[in-house]
């Protein structure tokens, strides 16, 4: 009797470690939004920094053209719903309006983080965002982080 | 638009797609197959049998009975090196009041140098710095939730400048927050002998139109904009007292005509998860400048607008249904501009009619460059039937 009882209250911690180890690992999960490691922006709000990726504002405050960059994949679709909070569809329409009604083109896209690592350390005014988990030291040389989005 | 300098300007526009050594180069294409019955008797008799008479095409391109194909827009962006954006926009479209016609339409062609967000220059053909609808929506089906380009906005009946030829600045300030203030002004060649004309290539008038718009952005909701623009022309040409009366304008019995034409439009626009709410009016009048028309015609006014609203209801919002009322109250006789059409040296009058027309209906979005629509539309006056019902499926890519 004692020997079953033991039996399943294993197998209840071990699920409920599988879960919470899960759930932790998913709770830990964040994006990051950098900025060249020129930039004088030290941090942003989110709607602000919504509002350069739609092109809403197309300068920094210093004067300089704000060059955002934007990658394929799982991390593209956090960055939809975490910070612009707008569904796929509503992204393509928004693109498709603004370039009928102001002639103004999305952001460029790239394939993965390391390029858009490559990018933004290397443009002046270049914003773009990278899963934390994948900004290693050189990264870090490269980028300044300004906003950090848990997911 | 003559058909020469459609032509010419078609060249133009191929000649520089292919020549511009572009950074990034975009495509996109819009258009809209509609199918539509109307029925019922006219909404005002006296109207249709002037129309029947004296009238251009009744209806509105994407609402008569039966299939109905629109047309195809093609418009391209590139972005070019020294902060220079080209954007050429062509329009494959059927003729108003033709069956088979298409013609080719130049709809904007301009070159944009952006020296700061708080200031643009274009040059070309655009949109005049007008409203909300016209700068923003103009006539593409799949962009709008209703179905049918409202009369005040339609280039073929002239009653708003939509289009401008000329130079345009352009530009936004952020006042504090994520709050932005726009602002547009340009200068152009103004109207045509008839309002349905752009002049293009020269205006010998002496005179140009000057618009000028102002825009509140505010961060409420998805889309908050409150805006207001104005317009001021000067208009030459000739007093046709009678519809369908041709008149030769070498002829010198022929009455010149100068009128000051001013414009209002004040527009509101929220769009938030749940509710979209679109509103825009138009205050226009001409004024007699020489002062040889008789009182009727010297000082007439028109009134216009428009109110939309609609829900974004299902998955991701995919499904608006809404309601829409649009209306025009033109003076007698649509005033001594509005009804003239010339054609080469002879100049004429048709009948322009008032409308006022409620709309209601479900657009649903399948796929994010597809929107289908069905739409019912009661007609209150004017000389289209009472009712009608337009199936419409808009695309983009």
């Amino acid at each position: 009797m004692m020997k079953r009882i033991s039996r399943r209250l294993l197998a209840v911690s071990l699920v409920f470690g599988a879960l919470t180890h899960e759930s932790t690992a998913r709770a830990g999960r964040q994006l990051a939004i950098v900025v060249n490691r020129g930039a004088s922006t030290s941090s942003l709000t989110a709607d602000a920094v919504k509002s350069y990726f739609l092109k809403q504002h197309k300068q920094w405050p210093s004067g300089e053209k704000v060059r955002p960059v934007q990658q394929e994949g799982a991390a593209h679709a956090v960055f939809l719903s975490k910070v612009l909070k707008m569904s796929s569809a509503d992204y393509e329409r928004y693109w498709l309006e603004r370039k009928y009604s102001a002639a103004e083109t999305p952001p460029k896209n790239v394939e993965d983080a390391e390029a858009v690592v490559k990018f933004v350390g290397a443009m002046n005014g270049a914003i773009g965002y990278v899963d934390v988990g994948q900004l290693d030291a050189k990264a870090r040389d490269k980028l300044r982080v300004i906003h950090v989005v848990s997911y | 638009m003559p058909r020469f300098a459609t032509k010419l300007l078609a060249a133009l526009f191929l000649a520089t797609a292919t020549n511009a050594e572009a950074q990034e180069l975009s495509l996109n294409a819009f258009g809209d197959l509609n199918y539509g019955y109307r029925f019922g008797a006219p909404a005002r008799e006296s109207d249709a049998e002037s129309f029947a008479a004296f009238g251009e095409d009744i209806h509105p391109k994407n609402s008569h009975s039966g299939f109905g194909l629109v047309g195809t827009d093609f418009v391209l962006t590139a972005e070019l090196p020294w902060d220079m954006v080209y954007l050429g926009e062509i329009n494959f479209q059927v003729e108003r009041g033709q069956q088979s016609e298409f013609e080719i339409d130049v709809e904007r062609m301009f070159l944009e140098k952006r020296f700061a967000e708080e200031l643009n220059v274009q040059a070309g053909l655009f949109f005049t710095p007008v409203g909300y609808f016209n700068r923003t929506l103009y006539s593409r089906a799949f962009l709008m939730t209703s179905a049918q380009v409202p009369d005040l906005f339609e280039e073929e009946l002239g009653i708003v400048p939509t289009h401008t030829v000329g130079m345009q600045v352009h530009g936004q300030v952020t006042p504090g927050g994520e709050h932005r203030l726009g602002y547009a002004l340009s200068v152009g060649n103004g109207r045509a002998k008839n309002p349905i004309d752009n002049v293009y290539a020269r205006d010998d008038d002496g005179w140009r139109s000057v618009t000028a718009m102002l825009e509140w952005s505010a961060p409420w909701a998805n889309e908050f904009r409150f805006g207001v623009s104005g317009w001021a022309d000067r208009i030459r040409s000739y007093r046709v007292t009678q519809l369908g009366e041709v008149r030769d304008t070498t002829d010198p019995t022929t009455e010149s005509m100068r009128l000051r034409e001013l414009g209002f439009d004040a527009h509101l626009v929220l769009k938030s998860r749940w509710v979209n709410f679109i509103a825009e009016g138009v205050y226009q009048r001409h004024d007699d400048d020489l002062g040889n028309l008789p009182a009727a015609e010297a000082d007439t006014r028109v009134l216009g607008g428009l109110v939309e609203l609609s829900m974004n209801l299902g998955p991701e919002g995919s499904i608006k249904p809404f309601v829409r009322y649009d209306r025009v109250d033109l003076p007698d006789n649509a005033g001594p501009y509005l009804g003239l059409r010339s054609e080469e040296e002879a100049i004429t009058r048709v009948f322009v009619a008032e409308s006022s027309m409620g709309m209601a209906g479900v657009a649903w979005d399948p796929a994010p460059s597809w929107r289908l629509k069905l739409e019912y539309s009661r007609a209150f006056t004017g000389p289209r039937e009472m009712n009608a019902v337009v199936a419409q499926s808009a695309f983009a890519f």
